[in-house]
């Protein structure tokens, strides 16, 4: 079943069309890349599906439902979360503390009703709280736990954003450019860190610059140029597809190719 | 000494509701970046509310509740009518909106209520407790202490609870605050409800000492402000001790000098911080200028 279905999808800022009837299914599992040159319209896909931009025509289901246009916290609510090209930290917390407030979905949301009932409220941050440590020793910060965010080298925050977003438990997480600004080591932390997610049944949809990342770890790969569709398949078909190849992928595409 | 003590009681005193009111300055600020100058009628609404429920022949405690009730409302109906319709609009412009709420509200109260001056029993009694020479009325251990406590409840919230801290991170990021999941239009009407409480409970405390009128919101909201300018805006801790300097300033001037120079001390002491000190004594840095 499609988790995930774009139908016919356009966006507009004045005369300019960053996305243009544009129209893929993403289906449950897996990692799916979407990849493009700069301006092809990929950050502004993510912001019309998480909330942040309203789409100008077309439609996009969740699970079966049209969720074009609905806020951001009632997308995130149902199961949608993300991360951001440039971090969206919260700098004026500790990094525990910015996990826990992406558990927030998992509480009652009801602020009359949670300061009422202080024990079940207790309990349930107790486990929100075990879960955001769990979720920190996964992306490797548990040693920087209750360190202020503002403290933390970029590799790091990049890596508690997505433990953050992942704190929501979402089915489907977008991720901007996870592996931007990181060096190797990084981005190799980052890439063995997103195979674990998708080994958990979270599906992921990521845009990234990196190709050789992309290459590596996407099952299903979406070629965008000028807010329209160019290719569609897995790294082997959009490697070969020589308008992808032409188009913009150049140099880099052949070098991704050799890579192991 | 006797006589400093007595200065240092009354500023204390009166400092206390102050802190009560920069924290609801400081709790908007936090959620909205807004600066509400409604504030101030909120406790009027404490004050007068209570007066005329009682008149009314309401119990005295309850008339409270109802009065803080009633200011909880007008704070929801401010966010509800006048800010949140206006997303988009500058932070100025909303400040302006506030402006515009408490002149609003201010003259509705003289025409519902009156143009008196009123004044409330005190809670436990007018009998003063004598301490090393000084007198310290039984209403200012109230005032202590329903201070000390609501500090301590608005820490706990903020610092304990995920609600807190879902409220801090919508303040300083709302966009990834509605990215994790919460609804920051909700944050910034909570932020409306908790301020109005907090300035109405400060109305309720402070009538019997300082009597109530329909314009008493304006004095007693700028000084809240000054409060909060002097602790720095968004501090909870900076409200109180911001709150307490002013009280404390204020009554050794009108002591020690001539009480004509009482309100002066507060906006002198505004204008010094805003100028040298913008932050703060406990702000954050980079506070920006409107």
């Amino acid at each position: 079943m499609s988790l995930l279905a774009v139908e016919r999808l356009t966006r507009s800022f004045g005369g300019v069309r960053a996305v243009q009837d544009l129209s893929f299914v993403i289906p449950a599992g897996g990692m799916h890349s979407i990849i493009g040159p700069n301006g092809a319209g990929k950050t502004t896909l993510f912001n019309l599906v998480t909330g942040v931009l309203r789409p100008t025509r077309g439609s996009i289901r969740f699970k079966g439902e049209e969720i074009a246009g609905l806020p951001p916290e009632r997308l995130a609510a149902r199961g949608i979360s993300r991360t951001f090209q440039n971090l969206q930290i919260f700098f004026n917390m500790s990094v525990l503390d910015n996990v826990l407030v992406g558990s927030h979905l998992a509480l009652d949301r009801n602020v009359l009703r949670a300061l009422l009932r202080l024990p079940r409220l207790r309990h349930s941050e107790r486990r929100v709280r075990r879960d955001a440590e769990a979720l920190l020793e996964r992306v490797g910060l548990a040693e920087w736990r209750d360190a202020p965010a503002d403290s933390l080298p970029y590799g790091a925050l990049k890596r508690l954003e997505i433990a953050r977003a992942m704190a929501g438990r979402p089915e489907l997480l977008l991720l901007d450019e996870p592996a931007a600004g990181c060096n190797e080591r990084e981005t190799q932390e980052i890439e063995q860190l997103l195979r674990g997610l998708v080994e958990d049944g979270v599906t992921i949809v990521l845009v990234e610059h990196d190709m050789r990342l992309v290459m590596n770890v996407s099952d299903h790969i979406i070629v965008l140029d000028h807010g329209q569709m160019l290719a569609e398949g897995d790294a082997e078909t959009v490697r070969n597809d020589p308008a992808v190849v032409e188009a913009y992928l150049g140099q880099a595409g052949r070098t991704a190719g050799h890579a192991p | 000494m006797a006589e400093f003590l007595q200065f240092l009681f009354s500023g204390l005193t009166v400092g206390a509701i102050y802190a009560l009111i920069a924290l609801g300055f400081s709790l908007i600020y936090n959620a909205s970046h807004l600066i509400n100058f409604a504030q101030g009628e909120f406790v009027m609404i404490g004050g007068m509310a209570t007066v005329f429920l009682a008149a009314a022949g309401i119990e005295l405690p309850l008339a409270a509740l109802l009065a803080v009730l009633l200011a909880v409302a007008v704070a929801i109906a401010i966010e509800r009518l006048g800010i949140a319709p206006a997303k988009g609009a500058s932070v100025v412009g909303l400040i302006i909106v506030t402006i515009g709420a408490s002149i609003l509200i201010r003259g509705l109260a003289g025409i519902v209520w009156d143009r008196n001056f009123h004044s409330l029993p005190a809670i436990s009694g007018e009998e003063p407790l004598v301490v090393m020479g000084a007198t310290l009325l039984p209403q200012s251990l109230w005032i202590f202490g329903v201070t000390g406590l609501t500090a301590l409840l608005l820490w706990f919230f903020f610092a304990k609870t995920l609600w807190g801290k879902a409220m801090m991170a919508a303040a300083y990021n709302p966009l990834a605050a509605q990215l994790v999941g919460i609804d920051t239009r909700r944050v910034v009407l909570v932020s409306f409800a908790l301020a109005g409480a907090l300035g109405a409970l400060a109305g309720v405390l402070i009538t019997p000492l300082a009597p109530t009128h329909f314009q008493v919101g304006v004095m007693l909201g700028l000084k809240g402000f000054a409060a909060a300018i002097v602790g720095g805006l968004g501090s909870g801790l900076g409200a109180i001790v911001g709150g307490l300097v002013i009280g404390i300033a204020e009554a050794m001037a009108a002591g020690y000098l001539a009480s004509a120079y009482k309100d002066a001390v507060a906006f002198v002491i505004i204008l010094l911080f805003l100028v040298l000190w913008p932050s703060g004594l406990f702000g954050l840095r980079g506070i920006e200028r409107v």
